[in-house]
């Protein structure tokens, strides 16, 4: 019961309106706009369709978006985008990748206790990285969405990535939106930005 | 309730209002905020200890795990950690009890501080190795909570002190001319017209205190204003303009007044003394000149008088000249009518007169019972005598002889009044005062009788002037006192009685020391008792008055005017010696009905003594028609044979 009124409530809340649209595309072009369609689509999938399908058309499609830095995107050290920010903007950073893929596989309606946002070393680039693991049961073995490896693999197979700790999104997010939370509101940057994160977070409680 | 307690009131009831808010507010506040520390608290540790755990997770050692949740256990502040694998099974798991020291039971129970839970993942490479479950322990929360509550209960406190320290002495220092606006007040009431000389700087009272002083200022103009109009009416209708003597009316009332009294005054002289052809010096010497001479004699006479108490001396017409005194006898009378000659004659050496003609005077002596016209047509008899003697000579027609030879002759009054004395054997009659209404008994006058042979009772009138001839009127009064306060007043259920004071007794010096003494033994009446003396004596001894007054108020008992507005002096006295009541002369009752001018006048005196709250009674009165026009004049009591004569006591 409460979970179909939590879906009722993420299937209202993340589907875009025409307002959002028409400002999306005044600021960012159509192209953005065709982006945000797009993804509006995506979320309309069916949703009795196998996960590890959901899983794959969610990786690929955003998997499809530029890799930023958020210091050359955002002129930010670390900037966490919401799905729209990251879609309009047509850019983002690991953690806005497997930010933007948690949101919407939740809303495609994947348990939250299935999706872990893991904090990883990237053996090669010698980079603090962050990917979206997947797990079919707590005690398996997760399955890995990253933006730096186009396909889904499961996690033994990535030896060039080290693990280091997952959190549950929905925590994690609340604790970011925290500070982040004051940053858009202090920057006036667009009321109806704000208003989404708001709504965003409002779907997370 | 005094203004200072309102004010507690209020600043206590503000105060706890002010601390129940707060409080409130603090208190959510402190909660909400205690509330996220414990959460971030508890995250923090759930986070670290995860992100710590994870390897040991990957290698098994639970060993290492249960170590490591032990130290963070034993060195923070929780309340429950609990390790579980991934399948759910507790590895490790710690609980202490929610035991707050200093904080009350009821604090804990009402104010509920829901420590979060907080959990984290334990990693066992990339796969979920367990779960760590923290809570975190809400005591020093509760600590700090009671603490934010007991210190604000303190300030709160201390602050309410302050205020009503503060309050207390603020409403001191504002009600100071109150204080004092209360005092002039009440001294207003008492007659007393004192201004207020501090202005205090408040502007509302200072407007205040400034109206009081003129109000006060004003009040006290329009009691001298009254009391000299009053003094004013007076002398136009009773005082001759010329000489300052009486006039013919208030000789006429006065006579009669006299002559129907019963308890005073036997034995009196009427003295009329003519200037003679008085109408041809004018048309010799002119009208100055006569005026002159008028108030030349007024003078001798006046000046003739000045040792005789209870004179009147009116100019009745044209050289016509009338002396009444009330206690004289025969003999003295001749002397002084003699003397009076004497000295006007000397008119014509101080050449106010033209002739050695001068004057007449002839002298009836009078006792009450008589009529007006009786002693004035005798009087004037007397001068007809003179005149037949020839110019400057009086005569003085002695009293007519007493038909009823049961009335005593002088020297057996002497002996009756002595032996009275001797033998303390006295009769006490009363005569009932009422109420103007007539419907209480507002005190009873005591009367002194003296018994005769064969249950005769002798009236004060027969034997007082004989008793004061002879030096033992002082006598008389004293025995009338102590019988009254010794043997009447002491029960309860007695009237209120009222006891005259002769002039006699007053100059006597002894009498007052006898008088304290008399009060201090009796000690405070049970009924109220009320001394009277005449208004001459008041007037021409008030040192000894004041005292007598004195005496008897710090005893308890009460002090009167008798025969008040008869002689023409000023109110001034009632200011100060404020008498309890004063009765009205009965020199104003006579004409009363007729008179307007009487009747203006004794509503005046009226208002005089109201003004300064003083009873006023009126005496002897004798007919309904008085009694209907003193109630509408506003006198208070009446008194006479047409309200009730006298009784024994």
């Amino acid at each position: 019961m409460l979970q179909s009124i939590a879906f009722i409530a993420i299937a209202e809340s993340l589907l875009l309106d025409e307002k959002i649209l028409s400002y999306v595309e005044k600021q960012h072009g159509l192209t953005a706009r065709h982006r945000l369609e797009s993804w509006d689509d995506l979320m309309r999938l069916e949703r009795s369709i196998p996960e590890r399908d959901k899983l794959q058309q969610v990786n690929d499609f955003f998997n499809q978006l530029r890799f930023v830095s958020d210091e050359s995107h955002w002129q930010q050290k670390d900037y966490w985008a919401t799905p729209i920010e990251f879609l309009s903007t047509n850019g983002g950073d690991c953690e806005d990748f497997a930010l933007a893929k948690y949101f919407t596989l939740r809303e495609l309606g994947v348990s939250d206790k299935k999706l872990r946002l893991t904090y990883v070393k990237a053996i090669k680039l010698r980079q603090a990285h962050m990917v979206l693991s997947y797990f079919e049961t707590p005690s398996s073995e997760p399955l890995i969405l990253d933006n730096l490896d186009a396909e889904i693999r499961r996690a033994s197979l990535r030896r060039d990535l080290v693990p280091v700790y997952s959190f549950n999104g929905k925590g994690l997010w609340l604790a970011k939106e925290r500070e982040q939370g004051r940053l858009v509101g202090k920057s006036s940057r667009i009321s109806r930005w704000t208003d989404i994160i708001k709504r965003m977070q409002s779907i997370n409680k | 309730m005094t203004l200072y307690r309102q004010i507690v009131l209020v600043v206590v009831a503000l105060s706890i209002l002010m601390f129940a808010g707060t409080a409130i507010i603090k208190v959510q506040d402190t909660q909400r905020y205690l509330s996220s520390q414990l959460e971030s608290h508890a995250q923090d540790t759930a986070t670290s200890l995860g992100l710590s755990l994870s390897p040991q997770m990957a290698n098994n050692d639970d060993a290492t795990m249960i170590s490591m949740v032990d130290a963070i256990f034993d060195r923070g502040y929780y309340e429950d950690i609990v390790l579980r694998r991934i399948t759910g099974e507790v590895i490790w798991s710690r609980h202490s009890d929610v035991n707050i020291e200093g904080v009350p039971a009821w604090v804990v129970g009402m104010l509920k501080l829901e420590a979060p839970e907080a959990n984290s993942i334990i990693m066992s490479g990339w796969q979920q190795g367990g779960e760590i479950y923290v809570k975190s322990h809400p005591g020093f929360a509760y600590r700090t909570l009671w603490n934010t509550i007991t210190n604000m209960l303190w300030w709160f406190s201390g602050l309410t002190v302050v205020l009503l320290l503060i309050a207390g002495v603020a409403v001191r220092l504002l009600l100071q001319p109150l204080n004092r606006l209360e005092a002039q007040a009440l001294s207003i009431s008492d007659r007393q017209f004192d201004e207020i000389k501090e202005i205090p700087r408040t502007r509302e009272l200072r407007n205040l205190i400034k109206a009081m002083n003129y109000m006060t200022g004003k009040v006290k103009q329009m009691f001298e204003q009254q009391s000299e109009s009053t003094e004013k009416l007076r002398s136009l209708a009773f005082q001759d303009p010329l000489t300052g003597l009486q006039n013919r009316r208030y000789f006429d009332a006065a006579l009669n007044s006299i002559l129907n009294e019963t308890e005073e005054h036997q034995e009196g002289a009427l003295f009329l003394v003519q200037i003679l052809d008085l109408q041809a010096i004018n048309q010799r010497l002119g009208f100055d000149a006569v005026d002159e001479l008028l108030k030349a004699t007024g003078e001798i006479l006046r000046d003739c008088l000045t040792d005789i108490d209870d004179t009147i001396v009116a100019r009745l017409s044209g050289g016509d000249f009338a002396i009444i005194i009330e206690h004289i006898n025969e003999e003295r009378s001749g002397e002084l009518a003699n003397e009076i000659c004497r000295r006007l004659m000397r008119l014509h050496a101080e050449d106010m007169i033209d002739t050695d003609n001068v004057c007449l005077t002839g002298v009836a002596m009078y006792s009450t019972g008589m009529s007006y016209s009786d002693v004035l047509s005798r009087a004037d008899n007397a001068l007809q005598t003179a005149r037949v003697q020839g110019v400057n000579t009086c005569f003085v027609y002695a009293a007519p002889e007493k038909v009823d030879d049961v009335v005593p002759g002088r020297q057996e009054w002497i002996d009756i009044v002595q032996e009275a004395i001797a033998s303390e054997n006295i009769i006490l009659h009363a005569q009932d005062v009422l109420s103007a209404d007539k419907n209480n008994l507002l005190h009873k006058e005591v009367l002194l009788r003296l018994p005769g042979p064969n249950g005769v009772v002798w009236t004060a009138g027969m034997f007082l002037p004989v008793a004061e001839q002879i030096g033992l009127a002082r006598e008389l009064d004293q025995i009338v006192i102590k019988k009254v306060l010794t043997e009447f007043c002491q029960s309860a259920m007695a009237s209120h009685v009222a006891i005259n004071i002769s002039a006699a007794s007053l100059y006597q010096p002894e009498f007052l020391s006898w008088f304290e003494s008399m009060l201090e033994k009796a000690g405070a009446p049970a009924t109220e008792v009320v001394f009277e003396l005449p208004e001459s004596t008041v007037v021409r001894d008030i040192d000894s008055v004041h005292k007598l007054a004195n005496i008897a108020r710090q005893y308890g008992y009460g002090f009167a005017v008798d025969h008040f507005g008869r002689g023409m002096t000023a109110f001034g006295y009632l200011k100060s010696l404020r008498p309890d009541y004063v009765k009205l002369d009965g020199l104003y009752m006579t004409d009363l009905v007729n008179s307007p001018d009487d009747r203006f006048f004794v509503g005046s005196l009226c208002k005089v003594a109201h003004s300064l709250d003083i009873t006023t009674i009126a005496e002897t009165v004798e007919n309904d028609e008085q009694l209907k026009v003193l109630r509408e004049l506003g006198v208070d009591g009446v008194q006479g044979f047409g309200i009730g004569r006298p009784a024994p006591l």
